[in-house]
This record gives structure tokens, C-alpha cells and sequence, in this order.
């Protein structure tokens, strides 16, 4: 082989994700990843999925990872966060063979990134910080994809809120249905390691970050009816999980009007429609009262696809590390940020 | 034993209405006879009961205590209800002896229980589900106990405050249960012990529960509260939250400032906001149950001589001491108390009685042998 | 001493604006109050120019030289000690009768004859709170909220009108009331009651029909006033409530989407939903009083030379060490009547 011509200025965005989903929902979240900017997703499925694994493996954009028995090589997380860290930090270390990705995020399913290339292109550290934005839930919107989100107030905001009794609390859980400590974006390295809302370099050394005010993690989960009942058709409630209060009582209502089989599917799609009008629709006029929503106008922006050899490069560092013990790429100081992440 | 009777044994203090009502829940639930303590001195309850032959009335005056009444009313219903066990195990007829409340009513079917085998057989609670007014003077509805799904479930849609049973359930979630009367029987509030202390394992016989009524409607709201005073709240055992919206009914009801219509409105704005149920919610989640009152079955009535021994028995229980029958009791102590008790009856039964202590007896020691 | 004996007497500690103390001062000064001590604890040379001419007044600003340089952080502490100072500078004015200290949201609503004739050592006046409303017609509230029963409590509590079934719940301030004495110099205020120093009860009769009443937050344009300086980032160490309200309050007033009577009208909410009162409720429970305030009832000035006198003393006492005047905590388990 020649000598490589001159630097490649790494450019390339590429997430990383855990997924177990239906082929709808999958096929929309890989469609809006790759419309969002991003140029590549790497796709562990958390479960086995023949028909959605087919579909990924069809798209040149898409890296898809399968992790079963001979992924995790008998120490599987039981907890799906955990899982989700790991990988990410697979991807991460896996991506460093690849020269030209500047940028790996972490991300969910239920996310999408608002990013402008070129800024993310003038970042000199060597991670990135984005807030997140929460999209306003709504029965129906006009439009098929989200455009109004939730800004994370700040705590005077939120104590106005609550002294108004509008919401039940001074914190962000009483406003915000998910997390809203945001996701950091950073560039490839073997040592790089991701938890839930950061990431760091083995063995605990913090990476510089720009907070990036103009750029977001958006969060989508139900943004609609539909979205609503997409996300918690599939929960079972004696199933033990690390979930905060709200969900596991969200998800125990919802899954105990879903599995009645005493009434038809016309009254349990009412019961359904109210439990999300009581609990999850956000009240509109308190948001554009108080200024806190934002519109968010996505535009489509093509994947850049990656050269072949770096294609290639990804697959084998992928096939490499999956091959290996996942110790080394589980989170540590767990405790601490589940807490934190089962208080929101 | 084929027409084992069954017989309940409760303590109680209420108006004479609220009585009527429990006494015609149970003689038409399947139970064959009551034996009721009175509590409190109540002459027109006295009367009503007294007239009614399918039940026993005692009033535990200072002469039934003989100076040594215990200062709460649990080690009272205990004492109470011991005293019943003991002198039921000496009628053949009698099968089962159930320890009620006043706002308690057995939901059972007589073949189930007289199939069983077990000396102690669970009764677990259904609560009544609670609304303003319902029609026919009967809850429609009570709530089955609820999982912990259902409780979440009901807290997120904001029909309770907290995914708890406390939340849930106005009254207690322990249940009851039927005891074979036995003189090795020592019955509790909710359970059975044997005379060493330990609690006798209940078994499952058929649908059998206890329905649990209180403020079942606001007016039974209002009465169950009107005279918690303050200093009563001190002592009782009742929940926290129970104990505020309690003690709130019974400002509100004896409030001097009030006049009966305002008062009314605020006694209804308190049930609304505190008791009443959401029977949507609880139906969405699956925790509304029909009534289980079906149709009424007449008592069985305790034949002759046998309901006048019993009485008598009961009447001789006056001139023994209470503390035989006390949780705490030694064992033998019921025996012993019985015993003493026979010295009072007319020979032919008092033989009778003497023998049952014999019997248990020699059980014992031949057990300890 | 001979002396009259008989002049109902006020201190204060101040730091407000000159239309709110001029009111203020002239309101005091009709309700049976025959001279006022105002201690400033802070700069304001229009409030102190206004004070110091005024012939029923007695002016002393606390700067850092009264305190030697070492302030007291605790507003409480401050008033304490300005109060029992005050003590020692009556003791040997001769129409000196008693005296209060109340603050800038209080009056005394009582029959000065009726008082007089009581002659007590020393009196507690209990606390009738305004009830809040967003406007009052007349600049006064009408009603006051009595002292409740317990069982007021509870019916309150069930009804969701106040959080708690406890007189913290109930009332918006405090309610123990204050404590007028015959000033003496080893006499000492707490907050609520008086002492002999340095740990002595002293009888003291709580007069029926008298009391101290408590403005605060009465009405939308109090609050406001009340609010106006709270600052989030001061907020810190403070009860929640109040941490809440005044942040909120901060929020609203300045929110930048909004417009100015956006803004009012939120603080105007903030107001309804955390200070109004349930006046039909407070009423069919008899817990209202109409305003008892008597304005007919106008100061007797003390005779010049002993507004000298007290003025003198005053200056004296100016830069002492403060330590002897500070009130002592009470001691867990003795307390004495009506302290907390």
C-alpha cells in the first residue's frame, strides 16, 4: 500500500446507540440520525432482531453490532443503562482506528441531535457538551416530526413555577418527563469511556469540554399519541427495573389499560388517549406564558458517507473488541449516577 | 358435622341504626347467631338486640370487668372474644366463631367452610368502595386488595396520594379469620394462637371475606368520626393520615360556629376531597368487584336448651375474672375460668361444661406426655 | 423616682422608605402610643433627617460604630439588643410607663385608659393577623384572623385551606405576640416575652381586647413591598417557603417575556395562590375579628426635659459594648410564659 497522502482531518459524526425496537420504530430513528447530520450510526441491538438486523445491514450508513452471548462472553449488565455505556465506550475506543471520525455521541433511541457540522468542525476540545431539549408532548401535532421542545429552566424559573403551583415542585422532574442533564459528543480514543451524561479517559481523567449552547440532544419520547404508545406498549410492569417513580407508575397504568381484555380496543385506545392527557401532554399555554419552548426547525442534511477502508477499519476494530471481554468498557462509579439518574 | 354453626362474637359501640345494620349484614351473610358486646351503655341497642333471638347480648358494664377494665378497647374485644370462643367449644353445634367489628359483615358460603377441614380458615378483607350516597342504602362495589402494579397505577393517575396499601385502604388489610372454638384456641383481633402464643396458620376455604364498611357513604363517614375527639386521637392506633382527616370530620361536625347547612357542605367538601373513591380509576385498573351479597340466608337457629345454656353461661361469666381470657393469659387459664364459671349453672349443664374441661385437659396432657 | 409613670412607649428597628416610616410613625402615634425609639439599621439620611425633628420621636442610627464593628448577623439579634438597650435609657425617665418593641408591620390595637388602670408589670398583647386580600377598600384590612382552636385547625387542615393543621401553617407570621414591660435596666425582652436578668420570670397578664397586630403581606401592594429587595442568590439558609416565594416573586417581576402587566399579574397570582385568605371560610369557622385598630387615641408628648433625658442616655449608650443587652436564649426545658 502507498504512504497515505497527507493528513486526513478527521470530520466525520458518528452516534452510537443501543436499540431494541420495533422495525418501524428503528427504520424512523436511523431516517432522523442520518438526516440530523450525522454521518454514521453504529447500531447494537440489545436483543435478537433478525428482520430489524436485516434492514440495518441493507444501509451503507449504518454499523450494526450484534450483542449476544458471544458479546458479552457470559457478564451481561442486567441493567439496560449499563449496557448502553459500554457500548458506547466500545464504539468510542473502535472509532479511534478510524482517522477520519472526529466526533462519537452516545445516544438512545427516543434521541436525535440538532448539531451544525461546521461549528462542531470548529470545536478545538476534545468533547462537546449539548443541553437537551425536550419535545412538547401533544395528542396530534400537524406536522409528523417534533418542532417544539422544552428548554431546561432555570432554578428561579422553576421556583416561579411552582410557587404559581403549576408544577408540583422547584425541580426539573416536576417539568421535564425525562432526563435533562444533557449528552457530550467526543472524539474516538481506546481510552475514552462514556457514562450516562459525560465522558471521561481511562483510568478517571476528565476531558476538556465546550458547552455548546446552539446545539442540542433532543429528547423526543412522547412527543405524540402515537409516540406515547409506541414507547410503553412493550413495558412490563412485574418486570424489575431501575426506573425513576414517575415511569414505573406511568408504565403500570398504561400496561394495565393495554393488557385489559375485557374492553375492545376503541374504549382502551379512550382510556389510553386520557391517561396521556393527564399525564404526560404538556399544557401550552403555561409554555408560551413563561417563555419555555423553543422551535426547532430540522433541517435534512445527507449523511458524508465514510470510505470504504474506513468502513472496513470500523468492522474489524468492532469485531476485535466484541470479541474481547467487556470488563474494561463497563462503567465505573455506577452508584452515583444512577442515583442521580433515577432521582430525575 | 354436618349444620356447624357459625357464630360471630364482636365488641362494639354505635348507634342503634348503624347496629341494626350489622346484625342484618351478618344474619343474612350464612352466620347463624352473634354474640355482641356492648361496650358502652346503650339501653335502646340493649333492647334492639336483646329482642333479637339469633343474637346474644352482653353489656360490659364495671361489674364485667370487676374493677380491672383495660384501658384500650383492642385487649377488651380480645378478652371479649375469648370468652365467647370458650363458651362456644362447649356447644357440639357450633363449628366456627368469627371475631368482627361493627362495621364488619362475613361474605361466605356455608358448604365451602363446612368442606374444611383446618381449625382456622383466612377471611381476607374486601373494602367497601365509598361514595356520597348509593342507591338501594348498599355499596354496589368494594375494592379488592390491590398489587403493587395497581397501586402505582392508581397513584399516577392521581386517585391516591401514594402507591401504598395505607393509600389504598381505609381500613386494615390483614383480613380476619373463623375459628374452630377450642380451649387451646386463643383468638386475637385478626388471628389465631395456640396457648404457647403461636399464631395458627389459616387456611383457604372458598371465597369466604369480610367485607369491611366503613364510611362506606358520607353519612357513615360523619358518624364513624363525630365524636373522635382530640384526646381520643392521642391514643388510638389509626394511621397518621387517617387520624388528621378524622379529627378534621369531627371539628367539622361539632363545629359551635357552623350552622347545619354550611356545616354540611364542608362535611361533604371533606369526604370529596379525602374518602370518596374514584370508581373509574378503580374499574380501569381492575380492582372494582360487584358486591359479593347475594342472596340472604336465614340463620340456622341454635335449638333449644342449648341457645338458653349458652346464655346462661355467658351470664356466669360476670363472676370470673377477665384476665383469663387476656392474650397474655397463661395456658389452662381459659379452662380454669371456665370451670370456676360452671359452678354457677344448674347441675345437669354444669356437669356438661365440666366434662369439656376434662377433655381438654387430658388432650393436654397427653400431648405433653 | 417620682414621675408619671404612664407613657406607652414603642421601639423599633427600621429600614424602609420615608413615605412608608412617615405613615407609619404618624399611624403609631395615634393609636394610644405616646413616643417612639427607631433604631435605623441602614443608611437612609431623608428617613433619619425626618425622625430626628420629629418631637415623638427618638432617633439612633446603628452604624458599624454602635456595633463596635461587630454586627450581629441575625436580624432578631439586632432587634434584641436594640430593645434592651432601650430598657436602660427609660429606666430613669421619670414618664417612661412602658414600653413595646414592635416593627414597622405591627400596631398595638388597645384602650389606653383600660391599660393604664390595669397598671401591670409587664402585659402580652396575643397576635391578630390581617387577613390578605388583593385590595382592601379604605387602606385597612377589615378583618383580622383570631387565634384558632385546635379543632379550627384541623377542619382547616382537612379542607386543604391551610397545610397543616398547626398555627405555623396558619398563620403567615408569628403569633405569639409581644410583651410590653416597665422599663428597668435589668429587665430583657425576648421576642415574644420579657425576663429579669439573667433568667427570671416575671409575672405578666395577658389584658383581654388588647392586642399586637400584624400586618405583613396584607394586601398585593404589602407583598410587593415586602418582596421588592429579595434577591435568589441572598436565598440561601432560608426557609423554603420563603426561599420559594421570594425567588418566584424575583422571576415574575422581571420575567423578560413578558410585559409589565403580564408581570403584575403574575406576581398578582403569586399573591392569590400562596397569601389570600379563604374569607368565607375564615368566617363561617368565626375565626375573623373586624379591624380593632383605634386611630382616636392620639400620643401624649413627654414633657421635653424628659425627652432630653432619654435622648441623653441615648447618646451614652451609644457605643458601648453591646454584649451585656443581648437576650439570652431561653433554656431548653424552662420556658418561661409565651416564649416559644
Amino acid at each position: 500500500m502507498s504512504a497515505p497522502q497527507g493528513q486526513v482531518t478527521p470530520d466525520r459524526i458518528v452516534t452510537a446507540t443501543t436499540l431494541r425496537d420495533t422495525p418501524d420504530n428503528v427504520d424512523r430513528f436511523v431516517r432522523r440520525t442520518l438526516g440530523s447530520g450525522v454521518d454514521h450510526a453504529i447500531v447494537f441491538l440489545d436483543a435478537d432482531q433478525p428482520k430489524v438486523r436485516a434492514a440495518l445491514e441493507a444501509n451503507p450508513h449504518v454499523t450494526v453490532v450484534r450483542t449476544g452471548k458471544d458479546y458479552w462472553l457470559g457478564d451481561r449488565p442486567s441493567v439496560v443503562l449499563d449496557r448502553q455505556m459500554a457500548n458506547a465506550s466500545v464504539a468510542a475506543a473502535a472509532l479511534a482506528e478510524v482517522p477520519s471520525v472526529r466526533w462519537v455521541f452516545n445516544i438512545d433511541g427516543d434521541e436525535v441531535l440538532d448539531i451544525d457540522r461546521a461549528a462542531l468542525a470548529r470545536i478545538e476540545t476534545d468533547a462537546v457538551r449539548l443541553g437537551t431539549l425536550e419535545a412538547v408532548a401533544k395528542r396530534k401535532w400537524r406536522r409528523s416530526e417534533p418542532e417544539m421542545f422544552k428548554r431546561v429552566p432555570s432554578s428561579n424559573e422553576l421556583h416561579a413555577l411552582s410557587a404559581l403551583k403549576l408544577i408540583d415542585a422547584p425541580e426539573i422532574s416536576a417539568f421535564f418527563r425525562g432526563h435533562s442533564l444533557g449528552k457530550v459528543g467526543v472524539r474516538p480514543g481506546a481510552d475514552v469511556r462514556f457514562r450516562l451524561h459525560t465522558a471521561y479517559r481511562l483510568p478517571e481523567v476528565e476531558i476538556e469540554e465546550t458547552v455548546q449552547e446552539d446545539m442540542h440532544l433532543l429528547h423526543l419520547e412522547s412527543w405524540c399519541l402515537a409516540d406515547f404508545v409506541s414507547r410503553w406498549q412493550g413495558y412490563r410492569a412485574d418486570r424489575p427495573k431501575h426506573r425513576p417513580h414517575r415511569d414505573e407508575r406511568l408504565g403500570a397504568a398504561y400496561s394495565l389499560i393495554d393488557g385489559d381484555t375485557s374492553i375492545g380496543a376503541a374504549e382502551r385506545d379512550k382510556r389510553l388517549g386520557e391517561l396521556f392527557d393527564r399525564l404526560v401532554a404538556d399544557d401550552r399555554a403555561v409554555l408560551k406564558r413563561f417563555d419555555l419552548q423553543v422551535r426547532v426547525r430540522r433541517r435534512e442534511v445527507a449523511p458524508r458517507p465514510l470510505d470504504r477502508s474506513d468502513v472496513a477499519a470500523l468492522e474489524a476494530a468492532l469485531a476485535r473488541i466484541g470479541a474481547e471481554s467487556k470488563e474494561g468498557y463497563r462503567p465505573t462509579v455506577l452508584e452515583a449516577e444512577q442515583k442521580a439518574a433515577s432521582a430525575v | 358435622m354436618t349444620e356447624g354453626r357459625v357464630v360471630t362474637v364482636s365488641t362494639i359501640r354505635d348507634t342503634p341504626a348503624n347496629v341494626g345494620r350489622f346484625v342484618e349484614r351478618n344474619l343474612t351473610s350464612g352466620v347463624d347467631h352473634m354474640i355482641v358486646f356492648l361496650d358502652q351503655q346503650q339501653p335502646a341497642v340493649r333492647k334492639m338486640l336483646a329482642d333479637n333471638p339469633d343474637v346474644s347480648v352482653v353489656s360490659t358494664d364495671k361489674g364485667w370487668w370487676r374493677g380491672e377494665k383495660p384501658k384500650a378497647v383492642e385487649p377488651r374485644q380480645i378478652a371479649n372474644a375469648n370468652v365467647a370462643n370458650a363458651i362456644l367449644a362447649t356447644l357440639p353445634s357450633v363449628e366456627w366463631v368469627v371475631h368482627l367489628d361493627g362495621d364488619e359483615a362475613m361474605s361466605f358460603d356455608r358448604a365451602d367452610l363446612a368442606a374444611c377441614d383446618a381449625d382456622v380458615v383466612r377471611i381476607p378483607t374486601l373494602e367497601a368502595a365509598s361514595q356520597r350516597t348509593w342507591r338501594g342504602g348498599r355499596p354496589a362495589y368494594f375494592k379488592r386488595l390491590a398489587s403493587t402494579t395497581q397501586l402505582r397505577a392508581m397513584a399516577a393517575y392521581g386517585a391516591i396520594d401514594e402507591p401504598t396499601l395505607d393509600a389504598y385502604y381505609r381500613g386494615h388489610v390483614a383480613g380476619k379469620t373463623a375459628i374452630r372454638p377450642h380451649l387451646s384456641h386463643r383468638v386475637g383481633v385478626h388471628a389465631a394462637y395456640d396457648e404457647a402464643g403461636a399464631k395458627i396458620e389459616p387456611a383457604q376455604a372458598g371465597d369466604a371475606q369480610l367485607l369491611h364498611y366503613e364510611s362506606w357513604c358520607l353519612e357513615d363517614f360523619v358518624d364513624r368520626w363525630r365524636d373522635f375527639e382530640p384526646r381520643k386521637a392521642k391514643r388510638s392506633n389509626h394511621r397518621e393520615r387517617r387520624k388528621l382527616i378524622g379529627l378534621a370530620a369531627y371539628s367539622i361536625a361539632n363545629h359551635p360556629d357552623l350552622d347545619d347547612k354550611t356545616r354540611q357542605r364542608y362535611l361533604e367538601q371533606l369526604y370529596d376531597d379525602n374518602v370518596a373513591d374514584d370508581l373509574r380509576a378503580l374499574e380501569w385498573f381492575g380492582l372494582l368487584v360487584p358486591s359479593p351479597v347475594g342472596e340472604p340466608a336465614a340463620p340456622r337457629r341454635i335449638e333449644q336448651p342449648q341457645l338458653e345454656e349458652m346464655r346462661a353461661l355467658l351470664r356466669a361469666m360476670r363472676e370470673v375474672g377477665k384476665d383469663a381470657f387476656a392474650q397474655e393469659a397463661p395456658a389452662g387459664s381459659m379452662a380454669a375460668a371456665l370451670e370456676q364459671a360452671a359452678s354457677a349453672l344448674e347441675p345437669g349443664h354444669a356437669a356438661r361444661v365440666r366434662s369439656v374441661v376434662e377433655r381438654h385437659r387430658s388432650t393436654v396432657a397427653g400431648a405433653d406426655a | 423616682m417620682t414621675g408619671s409613670h404612664d407613657r406607652i412607649v414603642t421601639v423599633s428597628m427600621v429600614s424602609d422608605t420615608l413615605p412608608n416610616v412617615r405613615f407609619w410613625v404618624d399611624r403609631t402615634l395615634r393609636t394610644g402610643v405616646d413616643h417612639m425609639l427607631v433604631f435605623l439599621d441602614d443608611h437612609r439620611p431623608d428617613v433619619q433627617a425626618w425622625l430626628e425633628q420629629h418631637p415623638m420621636v427618638s432617633v439612633v442610627h446603628t452604624d458599624a460604630a454602635y456595633w463596635n464593628h461587630d454586627r450581629p448577623t441575625p436580624l432578631p439579634d439586632r432587634q434584641m439588643v436594640n430593645a434592651n438597650l432601650s430598657l436602660a435609657a427609660l429606666a430613669k425617665v421619670p414618664s417612661a410607663g412602658w414600653l413595646f418593641h414592635i416593627d414597622v408591620d405591627e400596631a398595638l390595637s388597645f384602650d389606653r385608659e383600660t391599660f393604664l388602670e390595669l397598671d401591670p408589670r409587664a402585659a402580652r398583647f396575643p397576635t391578630l393577623e390581617a387577613v390578605a386580600k388583593r385590595r382592601w377598600r379604605g387602606g385597612e384590612p377589615k378583618y383580622f384572623k383570631k387565634q384558632p382552636r385546635p379543632e379550627d385547625l384541623y377542619a382547616l387542615a382537612g379542607l386543604g385551606a391551610i397545610a397543616r393543621p398547626d398555627l405555623d401553617a396558619y398563620f403567615r407570621g408569628h403569633h405569639l405576640g409581644k410583651t410590653g414591660v416597665r422599663p428597668s435596666p435589668d429587665v430583657r425582652f425576648r421576642v415574644h416575652s420579657v425576663y429579669e436578668h439573667p433568667d427570671t420570670k416575671i409575672e405578666t397578664i395577658i389584658p383581654p381586647d388588647m392586642h399586637l397586630l400584624h400586618y405583613a403581606s396584607w394586601c398585593l401592594d404589602d407583598f410587593v413591598d415586602r418582596w421588592r429587595d429579595f434577591r435568589p442568590e441572598d436565598a440561601a439558609g432560608r426557609p423554603f417557603r420563603s426561599k420559594n416565594i421570594g425567588t418566584a416573586f424575583y422571576t415574575l417581576r422581571n420575567h423578560p417575556a413578558m410585559s409589565q402587566a403580564q408581570r403584575d399579574e403574575a406576581v398578582g397570582e403569586l399573591f392569590d395562590r400562596n397569601i389570600s385568605d379563604d374569607i368565607p371560610l375564615l368566617r363561617d369557622f368565626g375565626l375573623l375579628v373586624d379591624n380593632p385598630l383605634r386611630l382616636d387615641q392620639p400620643a401624649r408628648p413627654m414633657p421635653r426635659e424628659d425627652v432630653a433625658l432619654l435622648e441623653t442616655r441615648l447618646k451614652e449608650l451609644l457605643h458601648v459594648d453591646k454584649t451585656p443587652y443581648k437576650s439570652q436564649l431561653l433554656q431548653v426545658g424552662r420556658r418561661t410564659d409565651g416564649s416559644r
